[in-house]
């Protein structure tokens, strides 16, 4: 233990005598480090942005969907919540949302515009990664509301001349213009939800008030669907279990489905590979740079190696010598590099951008980025330190001496 | 009860080496040596009479051809390389010509080095055992200066307490006056002579000077491969047939030789300064 103590002392020893040859050679080690880090950094962030952009659009990746494809012309929406609510709350699914593609339409100074209405319980918000930029989601107690409850697209809240959210309203129209209701804006979703989804005009609205909307009736609400989020582990079982026990009810045929995407399918995977392979061999490139210094430099200190076996220092520590004077400083470049990663991809303006591109909550810095920097630059310390190592070892106490 | 040991002895010790045009070059013969603990053993030769590999054999450097050398009984040829490293720092200290001390590092840290490969206890307290030899050789207050700043006597002398650090039971000073005026020289071998002295440890100083070699209680001259007792017939010819081999103003003396020949006057170096 003393040794290797007395190697990483050694090492800072040598790095501090040398330390204008070890800037200059860390150098380029320090910037593919850094390059290596913020590309997997970023990469992560930008993940995770076009994750929740895609989980925006088509749910979490084991967000299900359980669709009515045939029969029960005769049930009731009631009568199908109750079947397939019972059959979720057996299997213990507590996030579950009704899902109803209703047609909405509201008054702005420019006239009656139309737009996507979704009826959601509460819970879809999760699925989803809903977060208002203003206002808060539904609760179970906007069902209860004498005025239904809307949280509603920003361009949408733009249209309807900006009511102050939690106390303004907007009018909604039947299809016909000749019922309507005021609709309490609880909410208002931000401008990248049109950005993942597409969609401008959009109103959410609590599925348990839906039919107080104007022009909703029940054959408006025929079509019911129902979003499960599930466990990745039990995605496959709860799936075959619904398709089972809810392929023939008195209240219809029901279809299980996940609607969830993989970052897998989007290709970007493919593109950060090539993004690391890149940083990948910028690191090596420096490796080598590396290689060739310490080599020089093992040639310029044979007297001095030499001395040091004469005085006691056997060949496996001249080797650790060696080699930790490489680590310890591709260690140092390594630090700065992730340091400067970090710093550069946490820095509010690039936050600023992975927001404009969709990323709701923003992570922290990859912890795997980090450790994959500093391992990197480890090992670039290990392959660069090695042979030039190994030359020490083999150098000849009495030639040294002499040299 | 039996004797000790001694700290080291040669016995028949040959080395010889191949040469590239495949002849084998025999550069030492068949030696005999012994040198007790506390004793001060001069080795004197002309320059390429193989007193380096001799003094590389006695270091634990250099493995011997044939013959045996036995460090306190023990023969290090036997032991793997880490062990004789281990033995070798840990019971030898070298003192060089050319001083060989670190570049870039301040004289404590040069008199650090040795205990970085010596014991945990020795490895923790380094910065206070250097420092207490560092004031043995009166350089305390150029602990912190680099070799650059230091004259060759000082730099000398920070090499002497590099070797003595770690308290060796053998120091092997190859020509340590070589790069030193006379009065400097005298200075660092009267120095070199006394902390042996004090610490009971053995001095064999290799060196082609008279002047150096008269401190020790033996001197031998290694002529032909093999060593001879500077007393005996063979010795004093080859000294007085040697121009090689220099001689001091005073005559060598407690064991040593005199000179029929007067001396040649021991060629001067300029001191080091910064």
């Amino acid at each position: 233990m003393t040794g290797l103590i007395a190697s990483v002392v050694e090492a800072f020893g040598e790095l501090r005598v040398h330390k204008g040859r070890i800037m200059l050679s860390l150098f380029g080690v320090a910037v593919s480090v850094f390059t290596l880090t913020g590309v997997l950094g970023a990469g992560g962030m930008l993940s995770s942005a076009l994750e929740q952009s895609i989980e925006t659009f088509g749910g979490r990746e084991t967000v299900l969907s359980v669709t009515q494809i045939s029969g029960g012309e005769d049930a009731t929406p009631a009568d199908r919540d109750e079947t397939v609510l019972q059959e979720t709350d057996r299997l213990g699914i507590e996030q579950r949302s009704r899902y109803l593609m209703l047609s909405g339409r509201f008054q702005t100074s420019a006239g009656v515009q139309t737009s996507s209405m979704y009826a959601v319980d509460p819970a879809y918000a999760d699925m989803y990664r809903l977060r208002p930029e203003q206002g808060r989601w539904f609760a179970d107690s906007d069902a209860h509301r004498l005025a239904p409850a809307v949280v509603i697209s920003h361009d949408l809240w733009e249209q309807a001349g900006r009511p102050a959210v939690g106390t303004g309203t907007i009018t909604l129209y039947d299809g016909d213009s000749v019922e309507s209701a005021q609709a309490l804006v609880v909410g208002v979703l931000p401008a990248s939800y049109t950005a993942a989804t597409g969609e401008e005009n959009v109103m959410f609205t609590p599925a348990s008030s839906a039919d107080e909307l104007p022009g909703v009736d029940d054959a408006a609400l025929t079509s019911t669907e129902y979003r499960l989020w599930v466990p990745p582990e039990q995605a496959d079982a709860v799936t075959e279990r619904l398709q089972d026990t809810l392929a023939d009810t008195p209240v219809g045929t029901f279809d299980t489905y996940s609607m969830g995407y993989s970052m897998e399918d989007t290709g970007f995977g493919m593109l950060r590979n090539a993004v690391v392979a890149v940083a990948v061999a910028v690191l090596l490139l420096g490796a080598l740079g590396l290689v060739n210094i310490s080599l020089v430099t093992v040639r310029y200190r044979v007297r001095e190696i030499g001395i040091r076996r004469s005085y006691g220092a056997t060949g496996g520590r001249i080797f650790l010598g060696v080699l930790m004077e490489s680590v310890v400083a591709t260690a140092v470049a390594g630090v700065v590099g992730v340091a400067g990663a970090v710093a550069l991809v946490r820095a509010p303006f690039t936050q600023d951008a992975f927001r404009s591109m969709g990323l709701v909550d923003v992570p922290a810095f990859p912890l795997s980025a980090v450790l994959i920097g500093l391992g990197a630059a480890i090992a670039v310390g290990i392959l660069a330190g090695a042979l030039p190592a190994l030359i020490a070892t083999r150098i000849a106490v009495i030639d040294a001496i002499r040299t | 009860m039996t004797a000790p040991a001694p700290l080291l002895e040669l016995r028949d010790v040959r080395r010889s080496v191949r040469l590239p045009s495949r002849e084998q070059l025999h550069i030492l013969r068949g030696v005999d040596l012994t040198v007790d603990r506390g004793e001060h053993v001069a080795i004197l030769g002309r320059s390429g009479s193989g007193k380096t590999t001799l003094l590389n054999l006695l270091g634990l450097i250099d493995r011997p051809t044939s013959g045996q050398l036995l460090f306190e009984g023990t023969d290090p040829a036997r032991l793997s390389d880490r062990r004789r490293a281990r033995m070798r720092g840990r019971s030898i200290g070298f003192v060089f010509q050319q001083f060989n001390l670190l570049d870039g590092r301040t004289a404590l840290e040069n008199v650090m080095m040795p205990l970085m490969y010596g014991t945990a206890g020795q490895f923790w307290r380094r910065e206070s055992l250097a420092m207490e030899m560092l004031e043995r050789v009166g350089l305390a207050d150029r602990a912190q200066q680099k070799p650059s700043r230091l004259s060759g006597g000082e730099q000398q002398r920070v090499a002497v307490a590099r070797a003595l650090v770690r308290r060796p039971r053998l120091i092997l000073a190859d020509e340590p006056t070589g790069a030193l005026d006379v009065t400097t020289g005298e200075a660092v071998m009267g120095l070199l002579d006394e902390i042996a002295r004090d610490s009971e440890a053995a001095l064999v100083t290799i060196t082609h000077d008279l002047q150096v070699a008269a401190l020790s209680r033996r001197s031998y001259l290694l002529d032909d491969g093999t060593l001879h007792d500077v007393e005996s017939a063979h010795a004093r010819e080859a000294l007085l047939a040697t121009s090689g081999i220099r001689s001091g103003r005073r005559a060598v003396a407690g064991g040593g030789v005199a000179l029929e020949e007067p001396p040649t006057e021991r060629l001067e170096t300029p001191e080091v300064t910064s």
